[in-house]
C-alpha cells in the first residue's frame, strides 16, 4: 500500500491540513521541532488502527476542525481505497467505488496487521536504535530475535522465560520447595492425621471388648474374695473367742466343787458389820453419857456439882422489887435533884407576886388577882376609852382652834345677809319688768328672788363661830360624861380607884396578866412537889429500906444508894446460882433420857443381829460370815462364766456359745490362726489382682472418653480434600504452562526454521551494504541462540565483539529483512521512520541512506526528520515536504 | 385440612423470611382433598437421608480457620437442626433412609454422634426408624453401639415393620429394608409387602435409585411400576442426593436430598421433608431447609465491567439474584467470570486474582453469614479480536495458527498432554491428581492458548 494523501480535518495542532504529494520511494517530511511530526507519526497509526483508548491521548483538534481525517491509499492491487476515520473511531471507507463502514474489510486491506504489528514491523523510531544502547549482550540478541520474529519490543525469549519460571514455582524436577511437592506435603500429613484419627474406630470396638472381659474377671475375683473375706472373719471371732472360752471351762471346774448358789438376804455381811459397829457404837455413847467427853461434861459429874450450889433465896424471890429498884434509880436521884430546883423557884415566884400585889392595890389579896377575869375584854375596854378620851381631846383643840382662825378672819360680811340682798335685789328687778310688761322675765325674776329667800338656809351655814362653839361645848359635855362612865367602870368593874389613868388601868391590867401567871407557876410547882416528887422518893426509899432487910449481912447503911448496891450484889449472885443450878438440871435430864434411849438401841441392835444370824441358819457370826464368802464365790464364778458367753455371743451372735465352745474344743489355737494367716495371705494377693484390674479399666474407659471426644476427622478430611483440590489445580496450571511453553518453542522453532532464514539472508544483504561490505553475512545459530557476523575474510564476531554504531547497523538490516520477508504474504505497508539517521556520522548516514533508497524502490518510506539537509543523503531525488511551509 | 403443601419457609439456621420470587420451582401443590369435621388419624412425621455424618467437604481450593470452624460439624449440625424441627413441629416419628455415615470414613464419631444427636427425641417420646443404605451397611455398624429406646434400625430381610400407635390406637406401620453389605443390586422395592390387617397408614423406608440410572451408583434400582400397587402410601427414599419429588400420590415417592452440601455439584438449598399423611389422602409435603452452608456457583459477566473494584458490588448482584437466596445462610461460592473485558489482563493475574479473593474473604468483622469465595474462575475475553490477529502475519498469527491443529483432534490433543506430562516424574503425586478426560483437556489448552494470547498481544 502506498500512501498518497493525506487529509487532516482537525487532529492536535492540525486543522485541515494535508499533503498530497507521498508517493512511491523515499518521502522526507522535514519540519523543526514542534512542527508537528510526532503528531502526524501518530494520525497515521490511528487513522490505519484505531484511536487510543484514553481520551487525553487522542489528539483531539486544538485549533478548530472535526476530530479525524483521512488516508487515500494506493493497494498493491492496483486500487484506490480512502481510510476515514473520525475521532470518536467511526471509520468510513471509500473502496472499489463503495463506501463502506465493515471493519473487517478495512483490516483486511491493511492485511490484517494490528497496530501491534505495524508498530513492530513498519515503524522505525530512534527509540529503537536506542534501546540496543540499553541492552545487554543477550538483551540486544534478544531484541534482534524479537525483530526476526515480528515481535518487536515483545521478548519471546522473556516469555519463555516467564512462563518457564511460573512453573518451575509449582514443580520442578529438581528440589522440593515449589508449590506442588509442598501441597504433597500437607496431603501425606493430614493423610497420617486422618489415619491416627480412623485408627480409633477399630482401637474403640476393642477397648469395648476389652472393658466386657475385665469387668468379668474383676466380677470373679470379687466373688472370691468376699468368700475368703467372710471365711477369715469367722476364724478370728473364734480366735476372738478363745479367751472367753476358757473362762467358761474354769468356771465350771470350779463350780462343780461348790455348793448351788443360795439365796441369801442381800449384803448379810454387811448389815452385819454394820449392826457391830453399831453396837460398838452405842457403847461408846453410854460410856460418854455417863462419864462425859472432853469438854462435855458426864452425868456423874454434873450430879456432882449440883450437890454444891446454894444462894440467898429471898432476895431472889425478890426479883421483881429489885429490878424495879436498879431501874429507877435513876430517876429517884433526879426527882430529889428536880424537887430542890422546884422549892427555889416556889421562893421566888412568892417573892415577886407578893410585891407586884402590893404595887397595885395594897388591900388586894392574891386571891382578886385569881378571881380577876376578861381581862382582855377590860383592857379592850380601857383602851376604847383612852382612845374615846383622846379623840374628844382633840376634837376639842381643834375646834378651838378653828375658832381662833374664824375670829381672826372676822369683819365680813355674813353670807346669810349677804343672800337676803340678792333675793331681794331679784325681788326688785322683777318689777320693771312687769311694768314694762315683760312678764317672763319678770316671773323668773321672782322665781329667782323666792328660789335665794327661802332657801338660804341651805346654801348658808350659820354663823360658823357660833356654830363652833356650840360645838365645843357639846364636846365638853361629851367628855365629862364619859369621864363619868370611865370612873363608874373602874370602880365596879376592875375595883380601882376611879381617878386612874387609863394608862396606868391598862399597865395595871397587865400586872394582873403577869401575876396570874406567876401565881399560876407556883400553884403548879406546888402541886409537884406535893404530888408525885415527894410521894415517889418516899416510896422508893422505903422499898429499898424493907429489901435491905433481907440483906444476909445487915450491916447499917449509911444511905439509900449503897444499900441499894448491896441489895444488887447479893441479888446477883442469886441469880446466877440459880440459873446455873436450872442448867445443869436440864443437862442431867436429858443425859439420863439419852442414856435410857441409848441402852433401849444397845438391846434392839443385839435384836438385829441374832435375826440375821438366824436368816442364814448361822450359829454364830464367823459362820454367817464364811457362809456368805461360800455364795459370793459361786456368784462370782457363775457371772464371770455368763460373761464369758456374753463375749463370746457379741462376737458371734445370739445363741452360738454352744457351738463356738463345741468348735473351740475340737480345733487348737495355732490351727486356727495358720488358717487366718493363709487367708490374708491370699485376701492380700486378690485385693492387688482386683485393684491391677480396676486401674485398667479406668484406664481403658478414659481412652474411650478421649476417643469418643474425638472430632475432627471430617474437618481434617476437608482439609485433605481441599490440599488435593489445591494440588489438582496447580498441577492443571502447571500442565497449562507446560503446553504454552511447548507451543511456544515449537512454534519458535518452526518460525526460525522456516522463516528465519530468509530474513537472515535478507538482512544479510542489507547488512553488507550497509556496512559498506565490511560484513559479508550474518549468522543466526538457532539452537545456541547467538549471533554471529562474518566479515570478507570469513572471522566471525559476536554481537559484544561489534561497536554500538554497528550494532546499529544490525538492527536496521534485521527490520529491513523481516520486512521483505513479511511483505511476502501480506499486503505491505509504508515503512515509516522517525529521525533514524540523525545520531549517524555522514558516512554511516549516507550509507545507511544508500540502503533505504534500494529498499524504497518498490515500496514507500516515509522519512520524519528536524533536519531539512537530510535529504542530502540521498543520492537520488526524493520527494521532499517542509511541514513549515504548509 | 386440605392436601396442599404450604409455601416452603426460609430455613437454614432458624431464618424467618420467605425465599425470594424464585420460589416457583418450590411450591409444591400435591393434590387436593376436603375433609370435613370428621376426625381421621393422621399421621405425621420428618423425612430425611443420606445424612453423610463426618464426611469432608470436596473440591475447595482455600480455607481460613474461620471457615474451617464452620464446615467442621455441618454436617452434624444440620442434622441437630433436623432432630430439633421434630420436636418444634411436634412430629409423630422421625424417618432416616440410609447413608447416615460414610464406612469408608472409618468415623468413630460419626456413629457416636448419631446415637447422641437422637438422645433428645427418646426423651420426647418421639421414635426414630432408620435403615442402612449403600455406604453404611449394616455390617459396618459396630456392634456395641448404644442405639437410644426408641430408635429402631431396619435389618435386611424384608417383611419386618414397626407399627407406630397413638393412645392405644395403630395409626402407622412403617416397613424398611437395610442393606446388608455395600453393593445390593437387586430390586428390593419387591420385598416389600403389606401385612395383613394394616394400619391407616403404610410407608415403605427403602434406599435404592429409581428409574435409569443417572450419575449416581445404581444400587437397588426398581420402577415405579414395582411400587405402584403395593398399597403403600407414601415411599421415604434415600441415595439420590438432589431432593426430588418422583411423584405427588398414589404412592408418594420423594427423596429428600442430603440435609448438607458439600460440594460445588451439591448446590442450593438442602434439608428434609415434613409429611402428614390422613389416611386415604393424599400426603401434604412442606420442604424445610437444614442446611448450616450453602454451595453456589455464580455467573458473572465481565464485559460491562471496568474496575476490578467492582467486582466485589458484581459478585453480591449475582448472589442475591441467585435462587432461592436467603441472606441469613452461609454461602461458599465458585465466581465464574465471562465475557470480553478489557480487564482482562488483570484479571487474568494469577496473583492479583488470589489476593483479590484473600481481599474479599477477610470480609467484614463479625460479619455473621459466611460469604466465602472459594474459587474465581476467570473466562473473559481480551476485547481484541483474536482471529483478526491469527488471520494476520506475524509470530503471534503463526502461535495461533498451531493451536488450530488440536482442536477437534482430540488424539493429538492426549499426545500434547502426555508430552507437556512427561516432565512429571513424580508418581505419587501424579496417582492424587488423576488424569485428565476429554473435556478437561480442552479447557487446558485454551487455557494456554489464552495465556499465549496475553503474553503475545498487547493492548494499548
Amino acid at each position: 500500500m502506498i500512501i498518497r494523501e493525506i487529509h487532516i480535518d482537525g487532529f492536535g495542532i492540525f486543522n485541515k491540513f494535508s499533503i498530497k504529494n507521498l508517493d512511491k520511494g523515499i518521502n522526507i517530511l522535514a519540519g523543526e521541532n514542534e512542527a508537528g511530526k510526532s503528531t502526524l507519526l501518530r494520525f497515521f497509526k490511528y487513522t490505519l488502527f484505531g484511536y487510543p483508548r484514553f481520551k487525553d491521548q487522542r489528539m483531539a483538534p486544538l485549533n478548530g476542525g472535526n476530530h479525524g481525517g483521512r488516508i487515500k491509499a494506493l493497494l498493491s492491487n492496483g486500487r484506490e481505497v480512502v481510510f476515514d476515520r473520525k475521532g470518536e473511531d467511526k471509520i468510513t471507507m471509500f473502496y472499489d467505488g463503495n463506501s463502506s463502514v465493515n471493519e473487517t474489510q478495512w483490516l483486511q486491506l491493511l492485511g490484517n496487521a494490528t497496530r501491534e504489528i505495524y508498530e513492530n514491523v513498519f515503524a522505525f523510531s530512534l527509540d529503537d536504535l536506542k534501546d540496543i544502547e540499553k541492552l545487554s549482550v543477550s538483551g540486544v540478541e534478544d531484541k534482534i530475535f524479537s525483530i526476526g520474529s515480528g515481535m518487536g519490543n515483545i521478548s519471546v525469549a522473556k516469555i519463555i522465560n516467564d512462563i518457564q519460571e511460573a512453573t518451575d514455582q509449582i514443580y520442578s524436577q529438581r528440589g522440593n520447595k515449589q508449590l506442588i511437592p509442598s501441597i504433597y506435603k500437607l496431603i501425606q500429613e493430614k493423610k497420617a492425621e486422618i489415619k491416627a484419627i480412623q485408627e480409633n474406630l477399630p482401637v474403640y470396638i476393642e477397648l469395648k471388648d476389652t472393658i466386657k472381659k475385665l469387668t468379668g474377671e474383676i466380677h470373679i475375683i470379687e466373688e472370691g474374695l468376699n468368700e475368703a473375706r467372710d471365711k477369715k472373719r469367722v476364724l478370728e471371732d473364734y480366735l476372738k473367742c478363745h479367751e472367753s472360752f476358757i473362762l467358761v471351762v474354769r468356771a465350771d471346774e470350779e463350780l462343780k466343787g461348790l455348793p448351788e448358789l443360795q439365796d441369801y438376804p442381800k449384803e448379810g455381811p454387811e448389815k452385819l458389820k454394820e449392826l457391830e459397829k453399831r453396837g460398838k457404837d452405842l457403847d461408846d455413847s453410854i460410856d460418854e453419857l455417863q462419864s462425859g467427853s472432853g469438854l462435855d461434861k458426864g452425868i456423874n459429874e454434873i450430879e456432882e456439882e449440883l450437890k454444891s450450889i446454894s444462894f440467898n433465896n429471898e432476895i431472889h424471890a425478890e426479883k421483881a422489887v429489885v429490878n424495879y429498884l436498879r431501874t429507877n434509880l435513876e430517876k429517884y436521884r433526879q426527882t430529889i435533884a428536880d424537887s430542890a430546883e422546884d422549892k427555889r423557884k416556889m421562893e421566888e415566884l412568892e417573892n415577886g407576886i407578893v410585891e407586884k400585889l402590893k404595887a397595885i392595890n395594897p388591900e388586894w389579896t392574891q386571891q382578886n388577882i385569881v378571881d380577876f377575869t376578861n381581862n382582855i375584854a377590860h383592857h379592850d375596854k380601857v383602851k376604847t376609852f383612852r382612845e374615846e378620851f383622846d379623840r374628844i381631846r382633840r376634837e376639842e383643840i381643834e375646834l378651838k382652834a378653828r375658832k381662833e382662825g374664824m375670829l381672826a378672819n372676822a369683819g365680813r360680811i355674813e353670807p346669810g345677809k349677804l343672800f337676803i340682798m340678792v333675793s331681794m335685789v331679784f325681788l326688785l328687778g322683777s318689777v320693771p319688768a312687769f311694768y314694762y310688761s315683760l312678764y317672763a322675765v319678770g316671773i323668773v325674776c321672782v322665781t329667782i328672788a323666792a328660789l335665794i329667800f327661802f332657801g338660804r338656809r341651805y346654801l348658808v351655814k350659820e354663823n360658823p363661830v357660833v356654830a363652833i362653839e356650840k360645838e365645843l361645848s357639846e364636846t365638853v359635855i361629851r367628855e365629862k360624861e364619859r369621864l363619868i362612865n370611865y370612873g363608874d367602870y373602874l370602880e365596879q368593874e376592875l375595883n380601882l380607884k376611879r381617878d386612874l389613868s387609863a394608862d396606868s388601868v391598862l399597865d395595871i391590867l397587865k400586872t394582873i396578866a403577869l401575876l396570874k401567871k406567876d401565881i399560876g407557876e407556883r400553884d403548879d410547882l406546888e402541886r409537884k412537889q406535893k404530888g408525885t416528887r415527894d410521894p415517889f422518893i418516899m416510896e422508893f426509899e422505903n422499898r429499898v429500906k424493907s429489901i435491905g432487910n433481907l440483906l444476909s449481912n445487915k450491916e447499917n447503911e449509911a444511905g439509900i444508894e449503897s444499900l441499894l448496891n448491896r441489895i444488887a450484889d447479893e441479888f446477883d449472885f442469886a441469880e446466877n446460882q440459880s440459873v446455873k443450878r436450872e442448867e445443869l438440871e436440864k443437862s442431867l435430864a436429858r443425859k439420863r433420857s439419852e442414856l435410857e434411849k441409848t441402852r433401849n438401841k444397845v438391846a434392839e441392835n443385839n435384836q438385829a443381829i441374832s435375826v440375821l444370824l438366824k436368816s442364814v441358819n448361822a450359829p454364830d457370826k464367823d459362820n454367817f460370815r464364811k457362809k456368805y464368802e461360800i455364795n459370793q464365790k459361786v456368784l462370782e464364778l457363775r457371772e464371770k462364766r455368763r460373761n464369758a458367753i456374753n463375749t463370746i455371743e457379741t462376737i458371734t451372735g445370739l445363741d452360738t456359745a454352744g457351738d463356738v465352745i463345741a468348735f473351740l474344743r475340737t480345733n487348737d489355737q495355732s490351727g486356727l490362726r495358720n488358717e487366718v494367716a493363709e487367708l490374708e495371705s491370699k485376701i492380700t494377693s486378690d485385693t492387688g489382682e482386683l485393684k491391677s484390674r480396676t486401674t485398667k479399666l479406668g484406664e481403658i474407659r478414659n481412652k474411650m472418653e478421649q476417643i469418643e471426644g474425638e472430632s475432627e476427622l471430617a474437618g481434617k478430611m476437608t482439609q485433605l480434600e481441599t490440599e488435593r483440590q489445591r494440588l489438582k489445580d496447580a498441577y492443571r496450571e502447571w500442565i497449562t504452562g507446560k503446553i504454552a511453553l511447548k507451543i511456544l518453542t515449537d512454534v519458535r522453532e518452526k518460525y526460525e526454521k522456516e522463516k528465519q532464514p530468509v530474513i537472515i539472508q535478507n538482512s544479510g544483504r542489507y547488512f553488507k551494504k550497509i556496512t559498506g561490505d565490511k560484513y559479508e553475512r550474518i549468522h543466526v545459530a538457532l539452537d545456541k541462540r547467538e549471533i554471529t557476523v562474518f566479515d570478507s575474510r570469513e572471522s566471525s564476531k559476536t554481537i559484544e565483539q561489534l561497536s554500538r554504531g554497528t550494532r546499529e547497523q544490525l538492527l536496521v538490516s534485521l527490520r529491513l529483512g523481516f520486512i521483505e520477508e513479511y511483505e511476502t504474504s501480506t499486503e505491505p505497508l509504508p515503512v515509516i521512520m522517525d529521525d533514524i539517521l540523525v545520531n549517524f556520522d555522514l558516512k554511516r548516514a549516507q550509507k545507511t541512506a544508500e540502503i533505504f533508497q534500494e529498499f524504497a524502490e518498490n515500496r514507500q518510506v516515509i522519512i520524519f526528520t528536524c533536519h531539512p539537509s537530510t535529504k542530502e543523503y540521498f543520492k537520488m531525488p526524493v520527494n521532499f515536504t517542509e511541514l513549515s511551509r504548509l | 385440612m386440605t392436601g396442599i403443601l404450604y409455601e416452603k419457609k426460609g430455613g437454614g439456621r432458624r431464618a424467618e423470611g420467605i425465599g425470594n420470587a424464585n420460589t416457583q420451582g418450590i411450591l409444591y401443590k400435591l393434590g387436593r382433598a376436603n375433609i370435613q369435621g370428621r376426625q381421621m388419624p393422621k399421621v405425621r412425621f420428618i423425612h430425611t437421608a443420606d445424612l453423610h455424618l463426618d464426611t469432608p467437604f470436596k473440591g475447595l481450593s482455600r480455607m481460613n480457620s474461620d471457615l474451617s470452624k464452620r464446615l467442621k460439624d455441618a454436617t452434624f449440625r444440620s442434622f441437630r437442626n433436623i432432630v430439633d424441627l421434630c420436636s418444634e413441629r411436634k412430629v409423630d416419628f422421625l424417618i432416616i433412609s440410609g447413608d447416615i455415615f460414610d464406612s469408608e470414613n472409618k468415623s468413630l464419631a460419626a456413629q457416636l454422634r448419631f446415637t447422641r444427636e437422637l438422645k433428645p427425641l427418646s426423651g420426647k417420646g418421639i421414635p426414630a426408624y432408620f435403615i442402612c443404605g449403600n455406604h453404611d451397611p449394616l455390617k459396618s455398624w459396630m456392634d456395641t453401639i448404644d442405639l437410644p429406646g426408641n430408635v429402631f434400625r431396619f435389618g435386611s430381610s424384608g417383611g419386618q415393620f414397626y407399627t407406630f400407635s397413638k393412645a392405644g390406637a395403630a395409626i402407622a406401620d412403617i416397613y424398611g429394608i437395610s442393606f446388608s453389605e455395600k453393593a445390593i443390586t437387586r430390586n428390593l422395592a419387591a420385598e416389600f409387602k403389606l401385612a395383613p390387617d394394616p394400619a391407616p397408614v403404610s410407608i415403605a423406608v427403602l434406599h435404592g435409585t429409581i428409574g435409569s440410572p443417572g450419575p449416581h451408583e445404581n444400587y437397588a434400582p426398581f420402577t415405579r411400576e414395582d411400587v405402584a400397587n403395593k398399597g403403600f402410601d407414601y415411599w421415604a427414599m434415600g441415595h439420590i442426593h438432589k431432593k426430588r419429588i418422583v411423584s405427588a400420590s398414589n404412592p408418594a415417592i420423594l427423596y429428600p436430598g442430603n440435609p448438607q452440601g458439600r460440594d460445588f455439584g451439591e448446590t442450593g438449598e438442602k434439608g428434609c421433608f415434613l409429611v402428614e399423611i390422613s389416611e386415604g389422602h393424599v400426603p401434604a409435603v412442606e420442604f424445610i431447609p437444614t442446611q448450616i452452608i450453602r454451595f453456589e456457583n455464580l455467573e458473572i459477566d465481565m464485559s460491562a465491567v471496568s474496575k476490578i473494584e467492582a467486582l466485589r458490588d458484581k459478585i453480591k448482584e449475582a448472589l442475591e439474584k441467585s435462587e432461592n437466596y436467603n441472606e441469613k445462610v452461609d454461602y461458599i461460592l465458585r465466581i465464574n467470570l465471562n465475557g470480553r473485558t478489557g480487564l482482562h489482563k488483570s484479571i487474568n493475574d494469577k496473583s492479583e486474582i488470589s489476593e483479590l479473593v484473600d481481599f474479599l474473604n477477610e470480609g467484614v468483622p463479625d460479619q455473621q453469614y459466611l460469604r466465602w469465595i472459594d474459587q474465581v474462575h476467570v473466562n473473559t475475553r481480551p476485547e481484541i479480536d483474536i482471529d483478526r490477529i491469527k488471520n494476520g502475519s506475524g509470530f503471534p498469527a503463526e502461535v495461533l495458527k498451531s493451536f488450530d491443529i488440536y482442536s477437534g483432534d482430540n488424539d493429538k490433543l492426549a499426545d500434547l498432554i502426555k508430552t507437556a506430562e512427561a516432565d512429571f516424574l513424580n508418581a505419587q503425586v501424579k496417582k492424587e491428581t488423576g488424569d485428565f478426560n476429554e473435556y478437561s483437556a480442552i479447557e487446558l489448552i485454551e487455557k494456554a492458548r489464552m495465556i499465549l494470547v496475553d503474553k503475545l498481544i498487547s493492548e494499548e
